[in-house]
């Protein structure tokens, strides 16, 4: 069998105004959307864990039960504040973020082979005010409660 | 049904599009394989296809909220990496889009010699993602649908084995009445 494929071209349209949204969003947005799955991720294991529905969340969120459907999307862009407060209802921890004590490019690669130190906020009143408790530089590592 | 073609990377991959449908199939299948509610429930409600001794050996869990973080990851993956197979097949390395595809050996198109409709997998090993596709030239394919496979065989897969089939048979035809095949060798 044979095709032609000039014609092919001929007919072949551009993507439409939906299908190229579609795809720009995705390559443009692939970094985030890959955290807001992770973080999504985490709240229906710990729902599935503790036998807890989507409307049972709702309800302890005191929104609509689309609301928690969004943010179980895994496309949401969370706010710290949204974060908080599901930790707070669901009674586990869903982020941890690890402040990076080297500075570093701001790369995925960068940040794999980079070695992390703990670093630490430590509230001890022996140490002089003046001393610096940890260089903080960002990146910062996020890493997802297990 | 009308059925339009639509490019993704001209050249070398188009998609078809279905009247009435919001986008095309190529982007179709990664709107779904992206969108967890949808594959919780794909999970969920093809649970019985999974409880096999061989997904049990080859997964890690077959929890569905497991299963659907597994496939974004991988559709993720799988976008980067057909976008490397395009830059690839414009400079005339290897991958490209004839290495990506492969021949679907169905019974169905055995009586088919030279053309047979062209199956890819995903990044996993082993993949459940699979985009279908016809191949009309080299390095030149029309992606027609991407389904999740669960099973050895397509025929096992309700989805898949609804929606395949018939939207294979349906682009040939197309292809058939707007010249775009020789119809006259098409059963040779």
């Amino acid at each position: 069998m044979k095709f032609n494929v000039e014609k092919l071209k001929a007919i072949a349209r551009p993507m439409s105004p939906e299908d190229k949204a579609a795809f720009d969003f995705r390559n443009e947005n692939e970094e985030w959307l890959y955290l807001s799955s992770i973080i999504a991720y985490k709240i229906r294991m710990i729902l599935s864990d503790k036998g807890l529905s989507q409307s049972e969340l709702s309800d302890m969120l005191s929104v609509t039960p689309a609301q928690v459907s969004k943010l179980l999307s895994g496309k949401v862009n969370f706010e710290l504040k949204t974060i908080a407060k599901l930790q707070a209802v669901l009674g586990e921890p869903i982020i941890e973020v690890n402040l990076l004590s080297k500075k570093s490019k701001n790369t995925e690669t960068d940040r794999k082979e980079q070695s992390v130190e703990p670093c630490y906020y430590v509230n001890d009143n022996k140490r002089n005010s003046t001393d610096r408790v940890a260089e903080i530089s960002f990146p910062m590592e996020y890493k997802i409660c297990e | 049904m009308k059925v339009e073609l639509r490019q993704i990377y001209p050249d070398h991959l188009y998609a078809v599009f279905f009247d009435g449908k919001d986008l095309n199939e190529y982007e179709m299948a990664f709107k779904l394989w992206d969108d967890e509610e949808y594959l919780v429930k794909y999970f969920e409600d093809n649970k019985k296809l999974l409880n096999t001794d061989y997904w049990r050996s080859k997964l890690q869990s077959l929890h569905p909220v497991f299963l659907a973080k597994s496939i974004r990851d991988e559709s993720h993956e799988l976008i980067a990496y057909i976008k490397d197979i395009a830059w690839n097949t414009s400079n005339d390395y290897i991958p490209d889009f004839d290495s990506f595809f492969e021949p679907l050996r169905d019974s169905r198109y055995a009586h088919l010699t030279e053309y047979i409709p062209q199956k890819s997998y995903g990044t996993s090993n082993p993949s459940m993602l699979q985009l279908y596709a016809l191949r009309i030239d080299t390095n030149c394919y029309i992606v027609i649908y991407g389904g999740i496979k669960l099973t050895h065989k397509i025929e096992e897969t309700p989805l898949l084995n609804k929606e395949l089939f018939p939207k294979i048979d349906y682009v040939i035809q197309y292809l058939k009445a707007n010249g775009i095949s020789d119809t006259d060798d098409f059963l040779e």
